[in-house]
Order: structure tokens, then sequence, then C-alpha cells
């Protein structure tokens, strides 16, 4: 579990934060909200600062007092009015929905506002989700629901449409290049991680991660097979792939990677100096960027997507990459 | 915080505080029970956040003083290992003293405990009770209504308010009602001195089966008090809370018929023992269903089939037979628990047909009802 701390949340996030305190004193509380942003955003910082601003007895100037008993029982995770509800496993499965909805269809022991948060809302299987959108939609008490997710549109429309959005911006992408480069990391490195997270601390982990380093170079590299032939694609994988793949969790970061290459083509071919992710590969997207249209490059995308995809599946990922591949080459799909 | 307790007294206390604490729980601090050493004496709560339970031990007991207080103040201790070390201290004389930063010495004889103990603030308070709207049942009455009812409740967690049972207090008369939508059973009881306002609250049926493992089978009485938050049922020096259901029960008295095509009187165990050799043969998956069917000459008949098991036919004498003829299907097994319920010599069974929900009742007296909708068979 991750530790309580709402420290410097209005710096991390200052329109939100005021968003939020003006829905608090004005006493204007919703039943649902779902909190958006980018990973790296602060999503939890700015929950907790909602959460315990809503349940703090005396805050001062909208900022919760951090010495109330409220406060205190967050900290330690000991307040009975708050829960909340991570994936188990893959998804958030409808057996923990059902608990959660019955645990709040009781009383509290202490009268107060009942707060429920759900980590990672986007990860709600069909089913539970469905049995949360009955519950959402007909509290029976002061309940207010927190759904947390970096990907909105991942969620049921119908459970999109009963909820207040706040959305949390990303930190501008050209701060947080500066910032890396002034941490003596190399200005393609930097434009690299600032686009796969947007914390500086764990870009700066990300950057200096050994293995992360390996993905990249290997991404890069099937690009330019892929470029040549399916062949060299397909013997590339074979040869720089395999100890890649084997964590799921790297195989996500090479596809986000691979996609990440397309569209430097796709905004290269836009606007010849639009800012790359592979800044060092400039001069080879130029070269692509001439031989493809817009139509294809658009249909690669979306392959890659859908390879996104079935890694959530637990595909087997060799043959994931290889269809992928293949895939790309010709434009049209495989089966 | 600084007291000496017997360890006789503290035990006893403990073994009902015990049972609230669950280990299953999320919340660090609901892992601990609290201790609480006022001037009057030593207060000692445990709860799972659905029950909790409080004891009171006093300072002095029958005229010989149990507890000696130092000095006044509260901690929270690990329940298990709390429980368990108390039961093998040495000596009967236990010292607990809080020293700083929740520090717990616990100490007999020559043996000497330290605990680490939790802040006292951060466990959930307890709401105030007022005491003017109190009521008293019989602790032994209390047993049977819950007996009565609680096995009704609904065990699926799609309508919440199904697992709970529903408490009225209207007329002078407590009215409990539980159902599963499937089959409902309701008890009356009148009781004196109730409240002039009206309640109806749910209370969890995992709740009322806790209460029923810490009363008494005695006539002592049990004061019960019904907030909007919680219910609070007091027994001697242990008091017993729990959180309630909220949203609204069904109204459930349109549900009963009123008149009746059949009426049956039959003896109670002689049904109940058919019906339990006839639900052997019910295959499980279709839920027990068994067939009941009046036969001219005074008897019914009850019987079952299992096209791969085989079937099995009884003849009962019935003590009294009115009206139309009557062919129906039930589950035996919501048809053992009401006759279960009810246990008396006869029962006095209500039919209006076939599709519809049919009644049991006491030939004796009107407080319990039992109803059990039928099974459509072909």
């Amino acid at each position: 579990m991750e530790n309580w701390s709402i420290e410097d949340v209005d710096r991390l996030q200052p329109t939100v934060v005021k968003q939020i305190q003006t829905i608090v004193s004005k006493n204007r509380i919703g039943h649902a909200y779902i909190l958006e942003g980018a990973k790296g955003t602060g999503k939890v910082k700015v929950m907790q600062f909602f959460v315990q601003l809503l349940f703090c007895e005396s805050p001062v100037n909208n900022v919760p007092c951090e010495t109330c008993r409220s406060c205190k029982r967050l900290k330690s995770f000991n307040h009975l009015n708050y829960m909340q509800l991570e994936p188990d496993g893959q998804f958030i499965k409808k057996g923990q929905v059902d608990e959660l909805v019955h645990a709040l269809s009781k009383t509290t022991i202490e009268k107060q506002r009942k707060i429920y948060v759900i980590h990672h809302a986007d990860q709600l299987n069909a089913s539970a989700a469905n049995t949360l959108l009955k519950f959402l939609e007909e509290p029976q008490s002061e309940i207010t629901a927190i759904l947390l997710t970096d990907k909105m549109h991942a969620l049921l429309p119908t459970i999109r449409s009963r909820c207040q959005h706040l959305s949390l911006s990303p930190m501008p992408t050209a701060i947080l290049k500066q910032k890396l480069i002034q941490e003596g990391i190399t200005d393609s490195m930097a434009s690299t991680v600032s686009k796969m997270t947007n914390q500086v601390e764990e870009a700066i982990n990300l950057a200096k991660d050994e293995q992360f380093g390996l993905v990249r170079k290997s991404v890069l590299k099937l690009v330019e097979a892929n470029g040549r032939s399916v062949q060299d694609a397909l013997m590339c994988i074979h040869e720089d792939f395999g100890p890649l793949l084997k964590e799921k969790e790297q195989a996500e970061q090479a596809l986000d990677l691979l996609l990440f290459a397309y569209r430097d083509i796709v905004a290269i071919k836009a606007s010849p100096i639009a800012d790359c992710t592979f800044p060092d590969m400039i001069s080879y997207w130029k070269q692509i960027a001439l031989q493809t249209t817009y139509e294809q490059l658009s249909k690669q995308l979306e392959m890659i997507l859908h390879a996104k995809q079935n890694l959530h599946k637990n595909m087997n990922r060799t043959l994931m990459m290889e269809q992928l591949m293949l895939n790309l080459q010709e434009g049209f799909t495989f089966v | 915080m600084k007291f000496e307790v017997m360890r006789d007294s503290l035990l006893e206390g403990l073994s009902d505080v015990i049972k609230a604490v669950s280990s299953k729980t999320t919340i660090p601090i609901l892992t601990g029970l609290k201790l609480e050493i006022t001037n009057k004496g030593l207060y000692i709560t445990g709860s799972d956040s659905d029950i909790t339970i409080q004891t009171f031990i006093p300072v002095e007991k029958n005229g010989e003083q149990v507890i000696s207080i130092t000095e006044p103040g509260s901690i929270v201790l690990q329940a298990r290992v709390f429980n368990e070390i108390v039961r093998k201290l040495p000596t009967n004389n236990v010292e607990i003293e809080v020293t700083n930063q929740f520090q717990t010495h616990i100490r007999s004889g020559k043996s000497e405990f330290n605990l680490i103990g939790l802040d006292a603030s951060e466990y959930p308070m307890l709401p105030e009770i007022e005491e003017e709207r109190q009521f008293f049942i019989p602790s032994d009455l209390l047993k049977s209504i819950i007996k009565e009812t609680v096995f009704a409740v609904s065990t699926s967690e799609s309508r919440p308010v199904l697992t709970g049972v529903n408490w009225q207090v209207k007329d002078g008369e407590l009215h409990c009602i539980a159902t599963d939508s499937h089959r409902l059973a309701k008890r009356k009881t009148a009781i004196k001195d109730l409240p002039e306002e009206e309640y109806s609250i749910v209370i969890p049926g995992k709740s009322l089966n806790e209460l029923n493992k810490i009363l008494e089978e005695t006539s002592s009485e049990v004061a019960i008090v019904m907030t909007q938050q919680q219910v609070l049922f007091k027994t001697g020096n242990v008091l017993f809370y729990s959180r309630l259901l909220e949203g609204n029960y069904p109204d459930t008295s349109r549900l009963i018929p009123n008149e009746s095509k059949t009426t049956i009187l039959v003896n109670s165990k002689s049904l109940l023992q058919a019906i339990d050799r006839a639900s052997l043969l019910a295959r499980e998956e279709r839920n027990n269903v068994v067939r009941f069917s009046t036969l001219g000459n005074g008897f019914i008949e009850v019987s079952s089939n299992s096209p791969e098991i085989g079937n099995v036919e009884e003849q009962i004498q019935a003590e009294e037979i009115d009206g139309e003829e009557l062919k129906i299907s039930f589950s035996a097994k919501y048809m053992m628990d009401a006759l279960k319920a009810i246990d008396g010599q006869d029962v006095k069974i209500l039919f209006t047909g076939a599709m519809r929900p049919f009644i049991l009742k006491s030939v004796h007296d009107d407080s319990i009802l039992q109803l059990i909708l039928p099974v459509r068979t072909y």
C-alpha cells in the first residue's frame, strides 16, 4: 500500500486542487468522481488530498489540518469510512465489487460520509463494472466514489456519464525534458523517457535503467530491420527480443516504444521540425516518411495498439511480435 | 495508564470481546482490543466493524475488589496476543502499565511482557446511547426470535438489504421479518413498554447469529436500543453493537395471502421426517424439490422422483384436511427450515392453489408465520 501523503499536492496539480477546494468549501460534494490523468501525474496524491479534506474535522484555509483524529486515522489506514479497491491480478473482479457494495450498504459506526476509491478503474471487468454501475447510480446514503484511471476511454460510457470528471494536467514535456537534461541525461534519452512517464523521479530512474536502454536499442533496430524486409524483422525478433519478451512489463515497454517510433514518423511527415521521441533517428524517420502514406501509417499504429491489447490477453509474446511484424510489413491484416 | 486486575475477571471479559475480532480485517486498528480504564472500572472493546462487543469489569464485584487503579487511560493491544498472554499468566494478579509511546508492560508474578500498543484515539468511537428509548426482552425469548427468523435471510449479495432481518416496532409489538424472496419468516412478539415511536431497522443476519452465541439461555432481561446508525443489545456487563443495513426493506405485508382454499392440520414432527426422507432422492441442483398432494381419505402423500436414482412415496395421516384437493411442489429445504422454526406439535398449512405461496402456522398461536413459494413442475 502506498503511503498517505498530501505534501506538495498544490504544486503538483494546482488547478485540480483548487477545484476540489471549491467543491468542498461550497459543500457541493457529488456522489461520484473520476480522477483522470496520465501516469505520473499524481492521481493518488490528489485523491488522498480530496479524501482528507472531506474527512478533516478542522481544515485551515481549505487544507486538511493533519492533526485531527480523522487525518491521523487516514494516515494509518484506520479510517473505517474509507474503503479502497485495487485490481486483483489483471482485473477488478465482480466478487471484489460485490464485497465492496455489501460493506458500503451497512451503516457506519461513526456517523460520517462514506468514501470509496477504485484504483485503476479502467481494469474493472465487464460484469464488475455493471455491478458497480447499479450502486453508483443510487447511493442509499452519503457516499462518494472516486475512480482513478489513466485511460478514461476504457471505462464504460455508462459509468463515465454518471461521474463528475476531474482531469489532471500532465507536466509539459518540454519542462520535464529540460529537468532531465539538467540531471545529466542525454537529449535523445530524455526525449524518450519524457514520453514514457510524466514524473521526474520515475523518468530519471528509467533513463538510468540498463534494461530500458536495451529495450530502446532493440526497438530501434527492429524498426530499421522492418524497413529493410520482413525476414530481417523476424530475425531481429528472434535475436534481440527473446529475453525482452520474458517479462510482460518489458514487452509492454517495447510495444510502447514501437508505437512512439511510428508516431514519430507521422509527426515528421506532418512537420519536419516536430518534437520526436527518438531525435537520434530523425534522418531515418524522414526517409521513411517519404515512402509511406498517412493511411498506411495509421493502419500500422492501429496494428501496434492491437498487439498491445493481445499482450494483455496473455497471447504468446513471440508469436504476437511475429504477427505484428507481418502486419506492419504488408499493411493488411493477417489473422 | 496503570492498573491491577484479577486475571479471572479479565479472562471472563475477554472471552466475549474476542468473538468480535476478526483476523481477516484490512484495518490495522481492528486487529486490536481497546482497554479503557476509568474510575468505574475497565471497559474492553473488540470490533470487526460489523459488530462491536464491549464488556465492563467493575472495580468491585460482590464486595471484592477486582481492579485497583493507579492512573486512568486507554490503549489498543493486539487481540490474539493479549488474550493468549492473559490466559497463560502465572498468577491471578495482573498489572498493566502503559509508558510513553504506547509501550505496554504486563506483569504477573515474576514474568513481564512488553507489548507495543496502538493509539486508542484511532479506535472507532461508539455512539452515545439514549437510555429512554430502550426496551427489554428476556434473553431466551430473544434467542428464539433470532432462531425463528434468521435462517430465512438471503445469502446472495445482489440485494444487500435482504441479507438482514427487518425489525419493526409498531402498535406495541415487535415484528421481525426475514426473506430471501423465495420464502419468508415472520415473528410477532408483544412486548410491554415499547417506545411510542415507530421504528424499522434492518439488522444483518450475520450479526444476529453472533449475538445468538453470546446470549444465555436464561430469562434475564436484555435491553435493546435502536438508533438510525446502530442497534445495541445490552446484557449484564456486555454491550453488543451492530451496524445496520441501509435501504428500504420491501413491504412484505401484501405478499401474505389472507384467504385459503385448502387447509391442512398435521403433526409437524411426522411431516418433517417424511419430507426429510423424501429429500434424500430429490436432486440438490434442483433445490431438493418434493411433491406434496392430498389424498381423499385424510392422508397426505409426500413423494420425490429423480430419474437417475429412483423415487420415493410416503403417506402421512393428517389431523384434518379442509377444502379443495391439491398437488403442489416445493423445496424440501425451505419446508424443513420452516417446520423446525415452528417447533410445535401440530402445524396448520394454508394453501391457495398450486402456483400461489402457502403459509405455515402453529396451531396454538399466531406469533410465527412461515411463507414458502412453491416450485413449478410439469
